[in-house]
């Protein structure tokens, strides 16, 4: 690195930072503080500063590399260099936990010898417990404890279930008397489980009437079609869409301006039907800027489990991931003596932008499972099969500013994987990630001249797919047998659709950067002053077409005004959010009479 | 489900419970429990919950199936004489004595060997244990303490045992005693059940008193009490299946399966760890070959099992191995790998070498050849016009399958003889025969005695061990890159690796591979003819490490991403160092034939 032999100052191995509590602190401006500061001295704020603060982001601490939890907080300058590691902290945040209680958790766990039931709430628990616990951040040594609301929902894949669903809306967590509150909910769940219990009990005598009467020598399968009847259930991988789906909608009733995560306690017997759900899915997510994560129950896979119940930990780990959310694959007991964060501190409350390389690497997460399993998975190099490989999609010129460049594809879900100074500090790459599916990102390289000048409106860009060589080659090859898979159909056509939209955002981005170009685009014409609309909506079409009176010759101020905005209106509305900033009013009708 | 190639498939369990008993139980004697216990231990002292099967069986002539179900119940046979000493001379107080234990060692495995008999249980505790931060204030009811303290699930067994068979029995034990503990900390089902048993034996003792006939309490509780139907179901599963589906309470579910018995060829078992190896050794190239159809096996999933087990069921074919088998179900191929491992302990499917016409094929020497076995009429049935010992017949010598091609056959018929290749291999009838290499260079006459003093070259080369991933063992970044020769389009990876005729770096590279050897085989191999051209020696070079007789045809065509034609004509150039043998995959032999 680019570093000046002239000063003493120590390069900044990890930061961590405060965001304002009176609106959120969007991502892309987290960016642009970080990249404001590289490559240059900073200082952690005072504790009298701190309290005083207008900013929108303070600096806590500042971590040398090798620094233990031990050494005691200090208030030297470090420079900020590319590969500083920079951890958000909010001081509000809100989560949804939810609770999976389908059928499948009514089995007994052999590594911890408990119903998974049962281990739910323990999960919980502990959960509630190590976020409810103050800490001290990491070179700070005052103690640190956000405001915490919490909804938890119970969620049961049975129908038409009669107890509560919610079992506590909006409640503050380091406000509430812990024991007292955990109490509460396990009566609830008691109930939740009872009336569970109940509509099984029933729909499994049911289907056993016919075969008790004769002989007893019926066996169990005999009547295993029957069992499917008299019931309604979710199907089992609808169950994973339904909770985020419920836990997006009651984090719309916690506070806002807070960071908002869904943390799903399950036993991961679950999936979604297929790639264009899940994309959907994520992209709901990452629009809502909410981190998905996930505790898992029940234990790591073994092949003689209960049969039938397999986790999809693949699964968890890359929704997770791709929504900046933590994968737990069990439930550590904290330490409550302890003031260091914790290790649901670490996962829920923590945002950083800059993965380290082994979260990055999804395979670095399954070794412990896979070593238990099958040693051929283990690493990617020992299975050709597994290598991640590159292939260059496109390499182009965006006529716009990087940070606004980046800021787009940070709102899209993208992540970023490294920003280096390169050329000899006279360059600055930001390489960014989707995480598309498990097996398969796109990296998205944003490269501009440095140090950043704001009228310098050019940025090299480098589309590259990552995945696995059968993978890329369905995407790429076009001599293939036809394929009949509908799912490996559907990866393979939402791929290029993600593809070709990276080409179309860049479009409107260049398009959006233009405004202040030309006059005629800021400039709003005579008749529409005077309130003669500029477009309209044909009756049965969505499209707005251009008023007659303003289809005058091509180069007319109302023409060009009217090529500039009609993109804008015609944008879908779920895509508004990468482009403006949205404030979701809620309104409660109330009847008149 | 049982496996064996005179028991067919599961589908014809029906038939096979009406051949003789003792056949079904001759199999089993060795895995079979002797008798289910339950045993509780409270203020009332120690007792005995409910045995099956039934005692004084003889007495009671009526109980004709539960006589058919366990050897040990009769004392009619001689076969099942010389059991006469398994669990019926313990009365029911000195097990209730000996099986409900002390409280300080509930919750850990128990096991008891007496003589014959040795009892594996897993005693628990019902008083709530502090598990939870919760439990002081532990809404639970308390309007009625429980009377009971602890309970134990027993099962007998033999005293000869295989441990594996023991900790098998130990764990359904435990499954069912957790999941009892749990419905009695809700809803106290099991004092519930309890009671009722109790009050049964109660009432039978003063009837028995009163009229002199004496009967088995046991039999007049099972239609009383759903926990005992549970028990003796559990322990007839386990005599025949060996699969176990209970739903405690009628909604919590255990499920187990006794390896020993679904694994089962002829009269022989695979232990349970020659099992795991295999399962840990599965490839992506293999393939998955499920023995029931896809209807049969989905009807048998619980209600809310694994989407991706039912999505992998239904997309699963014995021609597509388990990579394509990931990217066709789009799942992640761990997950493929666990569910194939799942189907396979659960004796649902078995592992293969996915169906091509290059495969080689024989008659297996477990297979029944009868000529009017129920096979065989299944097959008639089956497949009309065909029967199975002509079918057979032509696999008498190793054969491929590309050899039964006619150009003039209907594609129809092509499609039958694999469906008929598929159902032979589902009933284990044949072995599939794999290509093997190894390097053999004739001794130096010269110096006879220097040949021996040689490490083996599997030592040499690496000594890797064959679950080892080996293909690209070299570190050379290069080799990584193997898959993608034949993709044109992503040729900017690959650029480096594609065969660059002589150059420098090259002709290195295969010096370093060779170095391996000893001075008499490299020289022996370098003056080969096929050895003067450099692209020839540096491919035999780059697959040396294959040719310890370890690694397949298949495989090296897999890990080099390399052509059969490819690798046959490299043999041929090398034949005079290179043995050639066919073998079965030992990975995946033990569920075609599995060891004496």
């Amino acid at each position: 690195m680019a570093e000046k032999q002239d000063n003493e100052v120590e390069e900044a191995d990890q930061i961590y930072l405060l965001m304002k509590e009176e609106y959120r602190i969007s991502r892309n401006v987290r960016l642009a503080w970080f990249l404001g500061k590289l490559n240059q001295v900073i200082w952690p704020a005072s504790k009298p500063e701190l309290l005083n603060s207008e900013n929108e982001l303070d600096l806590l601490s500042i971590l040398p590399k090798g620094w233990q939890p031990d050494f005691s907080p200090t208030m030297y300058p470090y420079m900020l260099v590319p590969s500083t590691r920079a951890t958000f902290l909010a001081r509000r945040y809100r989560f949804i936990i939810e609770l999976d209680l389908s059928p499948s958790t009514g089995i007994v766990d052999d590594s911890t010898g408990e119903m998974i039931f049962d281990e739910v709430f323990h999960a919980l628990s502990r959960c509630l417990a190590g976020l409810a616990q103050p800490f001290t951040i990491p070179g700070t040594d005052q103690l640190f404890k956000p405001k915490i609301f919490i909804t938890i929902l119970a969620y049961s894949s049975i129908i038409g279930l009669t107890s509560h669903q919610v079992l506590v809306q909006g409640c503050q967590l380091e406000r509430t008397d812990l024991s007292e509150f955990l109490h509460h909910i396990y009566q609830q769940l008691r109930a939740v489980e009872s009336n569970i219990a109940e509509v099984l009990h029933q729909q499994h005598e049911q289907s056993l009437e016919p075969v008790l009467n004769p002989s007893l020598h019926m066996n169990n399968m005999d009547n295993q079609p029957h069992r499917k009847q008299g019931i309604s259930m979710v199907s089992a991988d609808m169950g994973l869409l339904s909770m985020v789906r419920q836990g997006i909608l009651a984090l719309q009733l916690l506070p806002p301006n807070s960071s908002a995560g869904i943390i799903i306690i399950t036993d991961g017997v679950t999936s979604v039907p297929d790639v264009a759900v899940c994309e959907t899915l994520l992209n709901q997510l990452r629009s809502g800027t909410i981190a998905c994560s996930f505790v898992q129950v029940g234990g790591a896979y073994s092949y003689d489990c209960s049969f039938g119940y397999i986790p999809n930990v693949e699964l968890m780990k890359f929704i997770s991931l791709a929504t900046f959310g933590s994968y737990l694959p069990s439930c550590p007991e904290i330490d409550l003596t302890s003031q260091y964060m914790n290790a649901y501190h670490k996962a829920f409350l923590t945002y950083s932008f800059l993965k380290t390389p082994e979260s990055m690497n999804s395979e670095y997460y399954c070794v412990s499972q896979h070593k238990l399993f099958n040693e051929h998975l283990v690493s990617a190099s020992g299975n050709p099969a597994l290598v991640m490989r590159r292939k260059k999609h496109t390499e182009k010129e965006v006529h716009a500013h990087l940070i606004s460049v980046v800021s787009v594809r940070l709102r899209e879900g993208y992540t970023i994987r490294e920003i280096s100074l390169t050329k000899g500090g006279t360059q600055l790459e930001v390489k960014l990630v989707l995480l598309w599916k498990h097996n398969m990102h796109i990296e998205y390289l944003a490269a501009a001249s440095w140090p950043l000048d704001p009228t310098m409106r050019t940025t090299k860009v480098e589309v590259t797919m990552e995945g696995s060589y059968d993978i890329l080659h369905d995407i790429s090859c076009t001599q293939r047998k036809p394929i009949t898979s509908p799912y490996r159909t559907s990866v393979i056509r939402r791929f290029w659709n993600t593809l070709q939209s990276i080409n179309q955002t860049d479009q409107m981005l260049v398009h959006l950067q233009s405004f202040n170009s030309v006059p005629e685009n800021f400039m709003i014409p005579e008749s529409t002053k005077n309130g003669v609309p500029l477009f309209y909506i044909p009756p049965g079409s969505t499209t707005p077409v251009l008023s007659l009176q303003h289809s005058g010759s091509k180069d007319s101020p109302q023409s060009k005004f009217a090529s500039y905005w009609k993109p804008i209106l015609s944008m879908d509305a779920n895509f508004w959010q990468r482009w403006l900033h949205m404030h979701r009013i809620t309104i409660i009708l109330e009847h008149d009479m | 489900m049982m496996l064996n190639p005179s028991g067919g498939l599961p589908d014809d369990r029906k038939s096979m419970y009406s051949r003789s008993p003792n056949s079904v139980y001759k199999t089993g004697d060795k895995t079979s429990p002797i008798s289910v216990i339950l045993v509780s231990s409270g203020s009332r002292g120690n007792k005995l919950l409910f045995r099956y099967p039934f005692q004084r069986a003889a007495e009671c002539p009526s109980s004709l199936p539960a006589k058919q179900r366990s050897p040990y119940a009769q004392n009619t046979t001689g076969d099942i004489l010389e059991d006469q000493d398994g669990d019926s001379r313990f009365s029911d107080i000195i097990l209730a004595t000996i099986l409900a234990t002390k409280s300080d060692i509930c919750g850990k495995k128990f096991e008891l060997k007496i003589d014959n008999v040795r009892f594996v249980g897993h005693p628990t505790l019902l008083q709530h244990p502090p598990i939870i931060q919760v439990s002081k204030t532990d809404p639970s009811p308390k309007r009625e303490m429980p009377t009971m303290i602890l309970f134990n699930v027993v099962f007998a067994l033999r005293a000869n045992a295989d441990p594996s068979v023991i900790s098998c029995m130990h764990n359904l034990s435990r499954r069912i005693a957790i999941a009892l503990q749990h419905e009695e900390r809700r809803c106290q089902y099991l004092t519930r059940e309890a009671k009722l048993m109790l009050a049964v034996q109660d009432e039978i003792t003063t009837t028995t008193e009163t009229d002199g006939s004496p009967q088995s309490p046991f039999r007049q509780i099972l239609p009383k009490c759903k926990l005992a139907r549970d028990l003796k179901e559990a322990y007839d599963s386990l005599c025949t299946t060996g699969v176990v589906r209970l739903h405690i309470n009628n909604w919590l579910e255990v499920s187990f399966c006794l390896p020993h018995k679904i694994h089962r060829i002829g009269g022989n078992h695979i232990p349970p760890e020659a099992l795991e190896c295999s399962l840990k050794a599965i490839r992506p190239y293999h393939a998955l070959l499920l023995l029931e159809s896809e209807k049969a096996l989905l009807s048998q999933l619980p209600l809310d099992c694994s989407p991706a087990m039912v999505r992998l069921i239904k997309t699963c074919s014995a021609v597509k191995n388990l990579q394509q088998l990931a990217q066709d179900t789009d799942l992640a191929l761990l997950q493929i790998f666990q569910i194939a491992a799942h189907l396979v302990y659960w004796g649902k499917a078995i592992i293969i070498y996915p169906l091509c016409e290059n495969n080689v094929y024989m008659l297996s020497p477990h297979a029944n050849i009868c000529l009017y076995s129920r096979l065989a009429q299944h097959f008639a049935q089956q497949f009309p016009g065909h029967d199975l010992p002509t079918m057979l017949a032509k696999f008498s010598l190793p054969v491929s399958l590309a050899e039964f091609r006619n150009p003039l056959d209907a594609p129809a018929q092509e499609a039958q003889l694999i469906q008929m290749v598929v159902w032979m291999l589902q009933r284990r009838l044949m072995i599939q025969l794999h290509t093997y290499v190894c390097l053999l260079v004739a001794p130096n006459e010269d110096e006879p005695g220097l040949r021996e003093e040689d490490p083996p070259l599997a030592a040499r080369v690496g000594g890797r061990s064959l679950s080892t991933p080996s293909a690209l063992s070299f570190g050379s970044p290069t080799s990584s890159d193997d898959m993608t020769l034949t993709s044109p389009s992503m040729d900017n990876s690959s650029a480096e690796l594609l065969p660059g005729g002589d150059s420098p770096l090259n002709k290195r590279m295969t010096e370093t591979l060779l170095a391996s050897l000893s001075e008499h085989e490299r020289q022996v191999i370098l003056n080969i003819p096929a050895a003067q051209n450099p692209e020839d020696l540096r491919m035999f070079a780059r697959l040396l490490h294959y040719f310890r007789g370890h690694h397949h045809l298949e495989e090296i065509m897999y890990n080099e991403n390399m052509r059969r034609s490819q690798l046959k004509t490299l043999f041929d150039k090398f034949r005079s160092v290179l043995v050639v043998t066919n073998h079965e995959d030992p990975i995946i032999s033990i569920f075609q034939s599995p060891m004496e």
